[in-house]
């Protein structure tokens, strides 16, 4: 079995799910026809917890898995696939790259991203 | 290079900026893309060049997301000879820097609320400081986020198929013709077995890819494989999901035209299928 869904991943699919029924999809069309950024969406994201998914609690982010993070972006995109995308470019690409720069050297890796051959995630 | 107060600067950036951007305070930009070098990393125009204890910086990146709205963006520039190996170097810049600023914003066929822009650096200066890692790491660094992206492109994917593929079921169950909803119709019906089957398959891929990443195993692959195929998927469920709307599919009423115009950005973004190939 390559899935285990687990309850964490449910609970983090039901919280998305939430928010964007009330604060994305009744705009979903606007912000397409207009092309505005909703930095407001990012704002409360970050409020979720999911501006810095994979973040370690101690740097005040999420501590998550990749296997969480999967479920927070594709519940995002299913309502707003440009939501889905602005959300993940901040956390894969410019926090991830901040998160994991310092962490290469140390004996302790603090980031999933980072982690030794025979480790394992937080939370996996 | 291996100065203990290089790793302290380190420590000292993830202070600074992972709490402000992990709240959702500040927003984050990544920067690689050039006009002229997309998957050819290698051989980058953007250059910083040393001068005492700071680096000067010029050049150009574009398609970057929150290029206009970014608090703070991490670029990966050259500093080193073209083609040469190990010649770029990541630094982090916040909004505001002199010499810094956003481009023109692009006006896109999809994924149009996600901002995308231009990064312009003239003669901007860098402290030493704001360099991620060492000089020379940058390439190294930037492939690894990326294996790591991929992930998250392969998601969007996943997502974005879905979204128009309950869509489609949705309309196939409620549109009646002949007396009958149209998901009672074979035609109609296969194709939504086939395109949640191809889902399933996405989401397979994606999952593996995520738990191998999660357990600290290389996923430069698997996260390739999984983007690929993802994508492709959203793609193609998100044109059939607009076929199975019929001519509903083909206006701004009904959510399945922009799935279609969004799914796009997939087969592109972070390296496209050919390059994921490669």
């Amino acid at each position: 079995m390559l899935l285990e869904v687990t309850n964490n991943l449910e609970a983090i699919a039901q919280t998305v799910r939430q928010y964007c029924e009330k604060k994305v999809r009744p705009f979903v069309r606007q912000w397409d026809e207009t092309q505005e950024f909703p930095a407001h969406v990012f704002h409360e994201l970050g409020e979720l917890g999911l501006m810095g998914v994979l973040v370690p609690e101690s740097y005040g982010g999420s501590g998550l898995n990749y296997q969480e993070y999967v479920t927070a972006i594709a519940e995002l995109s299913r309502v707003d696939p440009a939501i889905g995308l602005s959300m993940a470019a901040h956390n894969s690409l410019c926090t991830n790259h901040i998160c994991c720069s310092a962490t290469r050297r140390r004996s302790k890796p603090t980031c999933p991203g980072w982690l030794p051959a025979s480790g394992s995630g937080p939370g996996a | 290079l291996h100065q203990p107060h290089l790793l302290f600067g380190n420590e000292a950036q993830k202070q600074t900026y992972l709490p402000r951007l992990a709240t959702g305070e500040w927003i984050g930009a990544w920067g690689l893309t050039e006009p002229n070098t997309g998957s050819d990393a290698g051989n980058m125009r953007t250059t910083a060049v040393p001068d005492g204890d700071y680096w000067i910086l010029n050049g150009a990146k574009n398609f970057i997301t929150h290029g206009k709205s970014g608090n703070v963006a991490v670029v990966v520039v050259r500093t080193g000879e073209p083609n040469t190996s190990r010649n770029a170097s990541a630094f982090v810049i916040e909004k505001g820097t002199p010499g810094f600023s956003a481009g023109k914003k692009e006006d896109k066929l999809g994924m149009r609320a996600s901002e995308t822009a231009e990064l312009i650096f003239q003669d901007c200066r860098v402290h030493k400081s704001q360099m991620l890692g060492e000089v020379g790491d940058g390439f190294v660094q930037a492939l690894k986020i990326l294996d790591g992206g991929r992930i998250s492109i392969a998601a969007l994917s996943l997502g974005t198929a879905q979204g128009a593929y309950e869509a489609a079921l949705q309309y196939a169950k409620e549109r009646q013709q002949f007396g009958k909803p149209i998901s009672q119709f074979q035609a109609i019906s296969f194709k939504l077995a086939e395109m949640a089957t191809e889902i399933e398959a996405a989401k397979l891929l994606t999952y593996y890819a995520a738990e191998r990443k999660d357990h600290g195993q290389s996923v430069t692959t698997e996260a390739a494989m999984a983007k690929y195929y993802a994508s492709e998927v959203a793609v193609k469920v998100a044109n059939e999901a607009v076929q199975v709307f019929g001519g509903y599919g083909y206006i701004k009423d009904f959510p399945v035209e922009k799935f279609y115009r969004d799914a796009k950005l997939c087969t592109i973004g972070e390296g496209t299928s050919e390059i994921q190939n490669w």
